[in-house]
């Protein structure tokens, strides 16, 4: 692999500059200078071209030996402006040096075959990122107080997370058992009757982009519940658009997705089709057949704001879509604050159910 | 003076014809048991009960043979032979033999015993008629009777008492599960994290073509089930309303 590291230095000063989500711009942060991320497309390949190669260098300290496979998950990089050592692990597409805080891109970890198709620029920084956690605590009765209280993120991560996005058509055929019931009474019987049918539909439908996680440090659950994106904001990749943020390159490759966009589709399919059948009192599928054509898959990266926090020694982490905002994350129930609430509620509203039942009683 | 005396006499003689004559027995009879159903004790105890009511009141047993909606009529006509034409009153009227029974006030007290005051009454005696002990159901009419006439004495309509502990326990129930799908509701918000189900989200627009559809008949079931009737034997089945109300039991 090539072990390539990329910086984006201002053609005004020298700093080192990242991009900037608000202004959808790169910016350098010591001189304002700001820079559109087309224009640096060339500007890119030059740096790129012009970026000396570095060698691998494994870390062999005295004393502290590899274990057996870890020595393959782990590269180190030279940093271009102040000469630090960056120990990133094999996935790890774009950082920031540890000892100058300078943003670096690892361009071997995102060229030739592993180079997206795609990228969602971030729209949303990471004072949104902030405010979207505390409206997430916002609200939530049975979250215990001292969780707001004391809760302080330890880490807020802009990533930029390799996706597969899948287009397949579906071409399907179902069979549905359906009925009507009819029920109505004379002065000594109450009838009921059962009309059956065989219900068949047939057609097809199309898919396009369906994503599919390809990093394996990200949880899937996760991923998933900050879906969707607005694909109609990707661009073609370009390596400036990480500056400033963390990236990843897949581990999960397409062939070991694909299952989780196959279930996908086809349960939309599934769903789409079953919609059509109208008119009836129950309808129970009987059998089905979902072929896939035409699947294709792109890789992207899209944003993703990860924030981590630790509350009595457990860690919560909290993902926001770094293009829409939508926040997600599990929280600890307070069970006091359960049982209180179960107890009031009852004693409030069997209180007024009783009011009613009373007057109920009195004046009906 | 002579002519007077003989008039006075007569005044005198006729006076006292009348008043050695035995008087003529007209008090009502409140407790008639053709059917043989009481005690002599039990009777009499009713008897005496009964004297204590402000209105008349009478309890039948017969031997009557009848059906279930000539039970009012025939209940009536006892009360009027029984009390002689008395207006006003109450009559708990029960043909052992047929089965039937009818509660029902005459005069004024056909407005007295309302709908509830008839839920009363009969809540009381069914259960005892339906396993013959017809003196423990003339106890128990005489008892919730002795109830409706104290609580409407001042001319208030009767209102059945709040089952409280019922409607405390029924009210407690309703909260607990009202109660338990809020906080479950409030308990959820707390998990946002879930794998999506499908790919809606990305279905290409206008893609979906139904090309194939059907909706073939195959067959009709019916089933059919007897309707459930008022007055079934046995069942308690009964009129409602206030006034007056028949049964089975």
């Amino acid at each position: 692999m090539e072990n390539t590291i990329l910086e984006y230095k201002c053609p005004c000063c020298g700093g080192a500059i990242s991009f900037d989500a608000k202004l959808q711009k790169l910016k350098c942060p010591y001189c304002d200078t700001e820079f559109e991320a087309e224009t640096l497309k060339s500007y890119d390949e030059e740096l790129k071209n012009d970026a000396p190669e570095e060698e691998m260098t494994w870390d062999t300290h005295a004393g502290t030996e590899w274990q057996e496979g870890e020595d393959g998950e782990l590269n180190a990089y030279i940093c271009n402006s102040c000469g630090g050592q960056i120990v990133a692990d094999a996935n790890t597409a774009a950082t920031h040096c540890p000892f100058c805080d300078n943003p670096v891109v690892l361009t071997g970890r995102l060229s030739g075959m592993l180079k997206p198709d795609y990228v969602i620029p971030f729209k949303l920084d990471k004072e949104a990122a902030k405010a979207g956690l505390r409206n997430h605590l916002n609200g939530k009765k049975l979250l215990p107080k001292v969780f707001k209280d004391e809760n302080h993120i330890d880490e807020i991560k802009g990533i930029y997370v390799p996706f597969w996005l899948f287009d397949a058509d579906a071409e399907a055929n179902f069979r549905y058992r359906a009925t009507r019931v009819h029920s109505w009474a004379d002065s000594n019987y109450m009838y009921t009757e059962t009309r059956h049918y065989s219900v068949t539909r047939g057609g097809t439908v199309g898919f396009e982009r369906v994503p599919v996680d390809g990093s394996s440090s990200m949880a899937d659950d996760l991923m998933e519940s900050i879906e969707p994106y607005d694909f109609s904001q990707a661009v073609d990749f370009q390596t400036a658009y990480l500056a400033g943020y963390l990236a990843d390159k897949y581990d999960v490759d397409a062939e070991q997705s694909i299952d989780r966009a196959n279930a996908r589709i086809k349960q939309s399919t599934a769903d789409a089709f079953a919609s059509t059948v109208l008119g009836y009192t129950s309808v129970t599928p009987q059998y089905g057949n979902i072929k896939l054509n035409n699947g294709q898959a792109k890789y992207a990266l899209y944003p993703v704001w990860i924030l981590n926090t630790t509350w009595r020694d457990q860690k919560y982490t909290f993902a926001m879509n770094g293009q829409t905002g939508k926040f997600v994350g599990d929280l600890p129930l307070d069970k006091g604050a359960l049982g209180r609430w179960l107890v009031g509620l009852t004693g409030i509203l069997g209180a007024a159910a009783f009011g009613i039942l009373t007057l109920v009683h009195y004046f009906m | 003076m002579k002519r007077i005396l003989p008039l006075l006499l007569a005044l005198v003689f006729c006076l006292s014809l009348s008043l050695s004559t035995p008087a003529y027995d007209a008090a009502p009879t409140l407790v008639y048991d053709e059917a043989g159903v009481l005690s002599g004790t039990r009777e009499k105890e009713l008897n005496q009960r009964l004297r204590d009511l402000k209105t008349t009141v009478v309890i039948a047993f017969t031997d009557d043979i009848i059906q279930e909606s000539e039970a009012e009529a025939r209940a009536k006509k006892l009360f009027d032979s029984l009390t002689y034409g008395t207006s006003n009153g109450v009559i708990f009227y029960v043909s052992v033999n047929s089965r039937k029974y009818n509660l029902q006030g005459i005069g004024t007290m056909y407005d007295r015993l309302n709908s509830d005051a008839m839920d009363l009454l009969e809540g009381r005696v069914v259960p005892s008629l339906k396993n013959d002990r017809f003196e423990e159901a003339a106890s128990e009419f005489v008892s919730a009777l002795e109830e409706i006439l104290d609580a409407t004495a001042d001319g208030s309509d009767y209102t059945s008492p709040l089952p409280w502990k019922n409607y405390v326990f029924y009210s407690l129930i309703i909260g607990l599960v009202i109660a338990g799908i809020a906080v479950l509701s409030m308990a959820a918000q707390l998990k946002s994290v879930r794998r999506q189900h499908a790919a809606r989200s990305y279905e290409k627009q206008g893609s979906f073509s139904l090309t194939r559809q059907s909706d073939l008949f195959l067959y009709r079931t019916l089933s059919r089930v007897p309707r459930p009737k008022n007055n079934s034997s046995g069942g308690g089945g009964r009129s409602s309303g206030g006034g007056s109300r028949s049964g089975s039991f």
